[in-house]
């Protein structure tokens, strides 16, 4: 049986193709106009070059930046919103807040739906859930010619209280599927994110309608050009979430597709973790504008529901378009080979979050860039060599680099050379990078130093331990085969499907026909789902957990329901797992306070994914082993330090090496500094140990 | 300096932000107010040995961290440092020493390393009750409004003393809120304690010294450096508030010369016997935010770049209020200092300075005392002034950093309803760029009940905020009761059963003439219907 993995990037678009033994993968220029064509220029080639035909493709798992670009662009239909009469300027007015308190010159996110096209219909539906203002038929109609006149292609209803009660919603969305022509996409925020708190609801169902028809035309493009092509098997999409969907699911809600790319990322780094069994696992994807971090426990990544999409500054909370999709837990920080150093008001050095991108790129492309970046700095003190840069057509230029910090860092700051100048830099970044997976940790709650780091993508090696010892971290992998990480990752997805339902009562004194007529509904709409996949039951954990807080707090814990709600007894069992989870995390307990149960959460998951790429064992490509001596001027030394350079390709499954060394690769390069030992993993991946540690071990 | 040493500083500095930042967002976690769990009421800092603050998280509003910069000094000045064990835990909500209001408590703790104290954490947020008045700026003292907490051990050598605790339980109309907001600051300060010890076993430091004279003269030079771009001088500017009940007079003359700042507020009004008053750590905080925000942004907020920035003035006035003055509702004076002093700026580096903005948060606070009691705060923002090049933001705090809570958690939370919450169309300044549009906000209650509703806060009423450079000031706010009362003063209203309140908020002034608008942007403005009239001669 073969399978598909395919991603398509804002650059490029990865294919990767399995039988049970080997992987072949493919790199095409994505075609931006219609991505279907790059998608299948580069099954094609891939097919072509492994004599397989698409007949016996049985899966193709696929995912897209489409929707997040047509976000970030702007480049949507055009989308009406139609709320309760009095909220108009919900999506415009936001959290009221500035994201940037010393800031006088911050610009706000555009809404995706301009005042103009936002329209307010006589409703209203109280907290408790009681419609006090049934919406009329008479208005829907005059809100319904307007609509028609402006030639609207796509609509989102959102009311207020409507995730307690979606009434109102669905008549006004049924009235209006009755005017409109059926080519114009009706969205209702009860279907798309049934949780309190209106503006990020609103937000979600926006989002949604306004990727929405063109997610349904590119996807009905594809599926045809592929069964013209031959293809008879199943086509799946990769959710943000990790999991997989069907084609059908994905036209119905394509907002959650927004961040299959990065989700195929940290599906790659679980399998890692499963192979390698690694319990606690914290990745790192360092790319050329940010970097991703994600936290893995057991193999799976942690989930949240609070996404923001097209900051207007990188990195900045508050500064984008909030979602509230199941989406993998992914902090996204400003701080890549490109990102750009400076010297601030106060003589500090800052890196990022600006980026040099690909055009000009760092100052060593030669291709106008007179700004220091990451890369310049590690080119200049002998960490990149530009005899294994990846892209091909650039010749990497060590004078232009060393000029840019010269100018920018060295002279201002007084370093005594461009190189202890260029250390400042990475020294800034590392550190960045790692407050900043230490600060998503301790929000998780983890206790970093206990984790494994799995760093890839184009940086990942070189500051793997840099950011590692700043944490603690003993133990570090760097996968092979990084370069088309997230199509790979496809191949190892499975069905992993969440439904949120806000409830926002008391625990104890919950209404409890509701509880059981509710968890039975999104239970049920969860087994549609799975059927849909063709999935069988006997095969996918149906679970139940719910949010619970003391009533009055912002944040909730997540608590398993283990007995779905047999009786009024699993209340009290539930409450006094939050107490003990409670004490545990924050040291003290609320006596007098209720809790409130926030939400309601169906997940279904794979029982066990069971991997099919782990026999595939690794095999060096290149038998001599050739080591040079390559100076690095090195931080901890204060100086240059002799590093042994080495061809990973060279490398054989249990090599051991001690620092320093270089290992040296098309896609990356990876250090390892005195006090670091490095082997090779059956599987290919090189891992790295602090040495001390080990041998107490 | 060495190069080494260079990197290291550097790194330090910006690892101490952070520990700043994850103690603040441990406690947005566990926090009860709705104010500071949504809307983000609260900050958090790490100071020197002598109590000087080297560093905080940068999302704390400034009314509190700017104030805790002068707080964590005045706590020693009354509990000296020598006095102080590993476990102890000091707090406060003195006005004249926390945050200009008996709601917000400051909560102080040691850091010891190797037995040692090397330095403080502070953290302060608002609390929902305290007793007294409750949110009402009708009293007339300081002991009408609430339980005031001298400086005291809250935990003495690790022993929580639950009988202070006790005390603030019994006073407060929401005892066990108020218990769990006081024992999160003190969490939030615990972990922030155990990040910076383990952080400095790490990099094997045992004194803060080294970094606090780094973060100081880097900070100091660029600050001096910033101030000696601007033309000396002296600069004044006046303002003008609704007041209680009649008019207060905000004045500012700022002297600029030799790197330095002061800003004298003496002109001022003097303070008067409702809890408008504002005391003067309050008054220093906001006034050097305004200045701060407009001549160096990304100069990072300590003790040294604060002591570029002097404010001050003579006892007695509404910006220096003192004891047993009430200060309830001080934001709404303190808020508007910014405005102030950046009228004087504006004189110096026009281009940097927007036009004035709605100012003071309108606290709606929102109450039924009976069987049935409930109590519901949120706050009603309004535009913020257009800047030199850009329109300003509508519906948006500033100078304060909190933000709003949800309409659907407001509801959840109390039986009120809003039946609107929409921009208030035409309320923006008219200008080259466009003032910030006000919104308004008409509120219900969902049970058969009288309303009680504090207009504490409800400012800018008879004035709107002014426009810059030819700009049109913002449309002034506007506050009624469905039944035709009109709000004219600051005390306390009632809103009877089926009667709603509606709430105009100010928009922000306008920046450049009027006639100099982008013609795509009026057009914008029309089929937006931000602006439905023709206003540009307004």
């Amino acid at each position: 049986m073969h399978k598909l993995g395919v991603d398509i990037g804002g650059t490029f678009t990865d294919v990767v193709l399995t039988d049970t033994r080997t992987l072949h993968s493919e790199k095409v220029l994505t075609t931006p106009g219609a991505p279907e064509l790059g998608a299948i220029k580069g099954i094609e080639t891939v097919l072509q070059k492994t004599g397989v035909s698409l007949e016996d493709i049985a899966v193709i798992t696929h995912g897209t930046t489409l929707a997040a670009n047509s976000i970030i662009q702007r480049k949507g239909a055009k989308t009406a919103f139609i709320t309760t009469k009095g909220f108009r300027d919900v999506l415009e007015m936001r959290y009221e807040k500035r994201f940037d308190q010393y800031d006088l010159n911050i610009k706000l996110p555009e809404p995706l739906v301009p005042r103009q096209f936002r329209f307010t219909i006589n409703e209203r539906c109280q907290a408790s859930g009681k419609i006090t203002v049934e919406p009329s038929e008479l208005e829907v109609n005059k809100v319904a010619r307007t609509l028609l006149a402006e030639k609207i292609e796509a609509v989102a209803i959102g009311f207020i209280h409507s995730y307690v009660n979606p009434k109102n919603e669905q008549f006004v969305a049924k009235v209006l599927r009755s005017c409109l022509p059926s080519n114009v996409t009706i969205c209702t925020s009860f279907e798309i994110c049934p949780e309190a708190r209106e503006y990020e609801r609103f937000s979600t169902t926006v989002a949604n309608s306004f990727v929405r028809p063109l997610m349904i035309s590119y996807l009905n493009n594809l599926s045809k050009s592929l069964r013209k092509n031959g293809f008879t098997g199943s086509l799946l999409l990769m959710s943000s979430d990790s999991g997989i969907t069907t084609v059908n699911q994905a036209k119905r809600t394509p907002i959650r597709l927004v961040e299959s790319g990065p989700a195929g990322g940290i599906i790659l780094a679980s399998q890692i973790a499963r192979t390698l069994k690694e319990n606690k696992v914290v990745s790192i994807d360092i790319g050329g504008t940010t970097a991703k971090i994600c936290y893995l426990e057991k193999g799976r990544a942690i989930r949240s529901r609070n996404f923001e999409i097209a900051r207007s500054q990188v990195g900045k909370k508050g500064s984008g378009l909030p979602l509230r999709i199941p989406s993998v837990d992914l902090l996204e920080i400003g701080a890549g080979g490109g990102s750009i150093a400076y010297v601030d008001d106060i003589g500090r050095i800052r890196v990022g979050p600006e980026s040099a991108g690909s055009s000009p790129g760092p100052a060593c492309y030669s291709l106008g860039g007179n700004k220091p970046t990451i890369t310049d700095s590690n080119l200049l003190i002998g960490r990149i060599s530009k005899e294994f840069f990846s892209a091909e057509d650039i010749v990497l230029d060590k004078i232009l680099s060393e000029k840019a910090i010269k100018d920018h860092i060295q002279s201002p700051l007084r370093f005594k050379s461009s190189q202890w100048a260029a250390t400042g830099i990475i020294e800034v970044a590392e550190d960045f990078m790692a407050n900043s997976v230490r600060a998503h940790g301790i929000e998780l709650g983890k206790n970093i130093s206990e984790f494994t780091m799995i760093a890839s993508g184009g940086g990942g090696g070189l500051h793997a331990v840099g950011i590692a010892k700043k944490l603690g971290i003993k133990k570090i992998v760097i996968p092979k085969m990084a370069g088309v990480g997230s199509a790979l990752g496809f191949l190892y997805s499975s069905v992993n499907y969440q439904i949120a339902q806000s409830v926002l009562q008391e625990l104890m004194t919950i209404n409890w026909t509701f509880l059981k007529r509710t968890t039975k509904k999104i239970m049920n709409k969860a087994m549609k789902i799975l059927k849909e996949l063709s999935i069988p039951e006997t095969t996918v954990n149906l679970s139940i957990e719910v949010e619970l807080r003391f009533k009055g707090q912002g944040h909730q814990l997540i608590i398993p329901v283990k007995d779905e709600f047999q009786d009024l007894n699993s209340l009290a069992k539930i409450q006094k797992i939050f107490f003990q989870k409670y004490k545990k995390k924050y040291g003290f307990l609320m006596p007098g306070v209720p809790v409130e149960l926030v939400t309601l959460l169906v997940s279904c998951k794979r029982k066990e994914a069971k991997m099919t790429s782990d026999k595939a064992e690794y095999s060096p490509q290149s038998s001599s082993q050739k080591e040079i001596s390559s100076p690095i001027f090195d931080y901890e030394s204060q100086g240059w330090k002799q590093f042994t350079s080495i061809d990973r390709k060279s490398l054989m499954v249990g090599y051991e090496g001690i620092g320093p060394k270089i290992i040296r690769e098309k896609q990356t390069t990876t250090i390892v500094p005195l006090g670091w030992k490095v082997t090779i993993h059956k599987a290919g991946h090189l891992i790295l140990e602090k040495e001390n540690e080990n041998e107490k071990r | 300096m060495k190069s080494a040493n260079l990197i290291a500083n550097n790194v330090f500095w910006d690892q101490l932000i952070s520990v700043c930042e994850e103690q603040a967002n441990a406690l947005l976690k566990v926090a009860f107010g709705a104010l500071v769990r949504e809307a983000g009421d609260l900050s958090a800092g790490v100071f020197n040995k002598e109590g000087k603050m080297l560093a905080q998280a940068v999302t704390g509003t400034p009314g509190h961290v700017n104030t805790m910069a002068e707080s964590v000094r005045k706590i020693l000045e009354r509990n000296p440092s020598k006095e102080l064990r590993e476990g102890d835990v000091l707090i406060t909500n003195d006005p004249w020493i926390g945050a200009g209001h008996i709601f917000d408590f400051v909560v102080v703790s040691p850091i010891f390393l190797k037995k040692k104290l090397i330095g403080y954490m502070a953290s302060t947020c608002h609390i929902v009750d305290v007793g007294g008045l409750g949110w009402s700026a009708e009293g007339t003292s300081i002991y009408e409004e609430g339980i005031l907490i001298p400086v005291s051990f809250l935990r003495r050598k690790n022993n929580i003393q639950e009988n202070l605790i006790r005390i603030i339980m019994v006073n407060s109309r929401v005892p066990h809120e108020a218990r769990g907001d006081i024992l999160s600051l003190m969490s939030c300060n615990d972990a922030g304690i155990q990040r910076l010890q383990n952080l400095m076993r790490e990099k094997k430091i045992t004194s803060l010294q080294p970094i606090s004279d780094f973060i100081f003269s880097q900070s100091l030079k660029s600050m001096k450096k910033k101030i000696g771009e601007l033309k000396n001088g002296t600069y004044e500017n006046h303002l003008s508030l609704d007041g209680f009940d009649q008019p207060i007079r905000l004045s500012a003359r700022m002297k600029i010369s030799n790197s330095l700042i002061s800003v004298d507020l003496g002109k001022s009004s003097k303070s008067v016997l409702r809890g408008i008053n504002c005391p003067l750590n309050y008054s220093i905080a906001y006034a050097s935010f305004g200045v701060k925000a407009a001549i160096a942004p990304g100069v990072p907020n300590n003790a040294a770049t604060l002591s570029t920035i002097h404010v001050k003035a003579p006892s007695g006035l509404i910006v220096s209020a003192e004891r047993p003055h009430p200060v309830t509702a001080r934001h709404v004076v303190g808020q508007a200092l910014p405005d102030l002093v950046l009228g004087c700026l504006y004189q110096v580096i026009p281009e940097s300075v927007p036009a004035e903005s709605a100012g003071a948060l309108w606290t709606i606070s929102l109450s039924h005392e009976g069987k049935t009691s409930f109590h519901s705060l949120n706050v009603a923002l309004g535009g913020t002034g257009a800047r030199a090049n850009s329109d300003g933001l509508s519906t948006t705090a500033f100078p304060s950093g909190v933000g709003t809570v949800p309409i659907e958690i407001v509801e959840s939370g109390a039986p009120v309803i809003y039946y609107k919450k929409e921009f208030r169309e035409n309320s923006g300044g008219m200008g080259r760029f466009r003032g910030g549009l006000g919104q308004i906000i008409e509120i219900g209650c969902t049970k058969d009940l009288p309303m009680k509703m504090s207009a504490a806060a409800f400012e800018k009423i008879t004035v709107g905020p002014l426009g810059r450079n030819g700009g049109k000031p913002g449309e002034k706010g506007c506050v009624a009761i469905s039944n035709g009362k009109k709000i004219t003063n600051k005390g306390t209203y009632t809103i009877p059963k089926g009667s709603t309140v509606i709430l105009k908020t100010p928009g922000g002034g306008g920046y450049g003439k009027p006639d100099l608008r982008d013609k795509k942007l009026t057009e914008l403005d029309r089929e937006n219907q931000l602006v439905t009239i023709n206003r540009t001669n307004k």
